[in-house]
């Protein structure tokens, strides 16, 4: 998707009216999180192509109305965190998306999709970035727990770069590092914690 | 009669609309009006109303007082709406009088309008966490919640349209309580209800603030507040059955039994 300049112009409040109530059932439906996020950049504007995409998105739920949260009793009470992010994915200014969520045991209860607020020049730093708000994630949601009465002493955060992990181990700035926020090392500390 | 013939403006209606329009309208009315002179006609909405200010009445939300110049008077409006149930069935009509909170100003009608509300995901959390401990929760609401926090400030508020006491015309309401659609009203439910649980041995989450526990021995008692919709769920039932006596002692509550269905969820 892009802005797609040429194309025709649609109604705003009609898009914006589908864009709401999509937005809505991410509340229920993660799947449809990415899309929706990507579908609401384009509101200020918005052309046939973007109502098209989005109206795709409706034959999908359409086809898949039987899916939803499922949260089974009595699975082991344990909370992990996962992260992942592309690269550079949008189209407009470069940015990357990343994307959150968090299971107790079996059952979903967090989730998000955001564009990143800087533009990362590596997939390293941007996957840095996303396993940065999944960590802060989980520290409230390993407060909560407490509240509960649980305990969750170690809670593990999955991410799939190698040199991101290295990362959040290792202090030393290096010359293609050092350029990274100081907000996003804010995870080294909780690393160990 | 009127209701069974029908407007002509409304256009053509189709055999089988009619008939799901007739099993309904004895019980409730399909539409919602959209003013006040259209809902006096109704004789179902004319109860409704009366409903709403019975509530303020029993609450003593306010009482006249002579109308002077220097006071700042917000008017008032009445809301109609149509309650619907999981299916999206028509349960009950409901009319609401709220307040026009843009005219209020700053410093005079209201101070601090802040209220926390609980986030969706503190939602999710609960009801995985009590699915996997076995416990069941359960959901209440509060009935008119926003009437029963207190006022700080001197509000006045015209009488509500439709309802105008005959015998003092040039007369205002000054407000003891909250009404909806002033803007400190969901602040002062807060304040009023957490006051209320913390005086009652509940300990407020460490960061979630809607967030209440009470614990004894092992047994806890979960209570997640969102706005005037309640959840509450304990591994003990007694613990359950205490928290509904207490908060059925202190407001009008209406339980809704085993959480179903949720802010429209």
């Amino acid at each position: 998707m892009d802005a797609d300049a040429a194309g025709k112009g649609v109604d705003q409040t009609k898009y914006r009216g589908l864009i709401g109530s999509l937005l809505y059932l991410t509340s229920s439906r993660p799947d449809i999180m990415f899309a929706v996020c990507l579908c609401a950049r384009y509101q200020a504007n918005p052309k046939e192509s973007h109502f098209k995409v989005a109206k795709r998105i409706l034959k999908y739920l359409k086809g898949t109305t039987n899916v939803g949260l499922w949260y089974p009793s009595h699975s082991p009470i344990h909370l992990i965190g996962y992260s992942d992010s592309d690269f550079a994915g949008c189209k407009l200014d470069r940015k990357s998306t990343s994307g959150t969520c968090h299971l107790l045991g079996s059952s979903l209860i967090s989730w998000h999709s955001k564009k990143q607020a800087y533009v990362a020049l590596s997939t390293a730093e941007a996957k840095y970035i996303a396993a940065g708000s999944c960590c802060a994630k989980i520290l409230w949601l390993k407060q909560q727990l407490a509240d509960f009465g649980l305990k969750n002493s170690k809670v593990p955060l999955m991410f799939d770069n190698t040199s991101a992990i290295n990362l959040t181990k290792n202090q030393i700035q290096h010359s293609r590092t050092k350029h990274i926020k100081i907000r996003h090392h804010f995870i080294r500390d909780h690393v160990n914690n | 009669m009127e209701n069974i013939i029908g407007q002509i403006k409304e256009g053509v209606s189709t055999r089988s609309s009619i008939s799901n329009f007739c099993r309904h309208t004895a019980f409730v009315s399909q539409i919602e009006p959209k003013s006040i002179e259209e809902a006096l006609k109704d004789e179902k909405w004319v109860e409704a109303m009366h409903e709403e200010l019975n509530q303020f009445a029993r609450n003593e939300v306010w009482f006249l007082v002579p109308k002077t110049a220097e006071m700042n008077i917000i008017g008032s409006k009445w809301v109609f709406r149509n309650k619907l149930d999981e299916d999206g069935m028509i349960t009950r009509s409901k009319a609401r009088l709220v307040t026009k909170g843009n005219n209020q100003e700053e410093g005079i009608d209201y101070g601090e309008t802040f209220a926390p509300v609980a986030r969706l995901e503190a939602m999710r959390l609960l009801l995985a966490f009590a699915c996997m401990s076995g416990f069941k929760l359960f959901q209440m609401d509060v009935k008119s919640a926003f009437l029963n926090g207190y006022i700080n400030e001197e509000v006045y508020v015209d009488q509500p349209p439709g309802f105008e006491n005959h015998q003092h015309p040039n007369h205002v309401f000054k407000l003891k309580k909250a009404l909806y659609g002033l803007k400190q009203a969901p602040r002062q439910w807060y304040e009023r209800l957490s006051n209320f649980l913390l005086s009652h041995g509940y300990e407020r989450g460490m960061i979630d603030k809607t967030l209440f526990i009470k614990k004894s021995n092992s047994e806890i008692i979960l209570v997640q507040i969102y706005v005037d919709d309640i959840i509450f769920g304990a591994t003990q039932d007694s613990l359950c059955e205490e928290f509904v006596t207490t908060m059925k002692g202190e407001f009008e509550m209406s339980m809704m039994g085993e959480l179903s269905f949720f802010i429209g969820l």
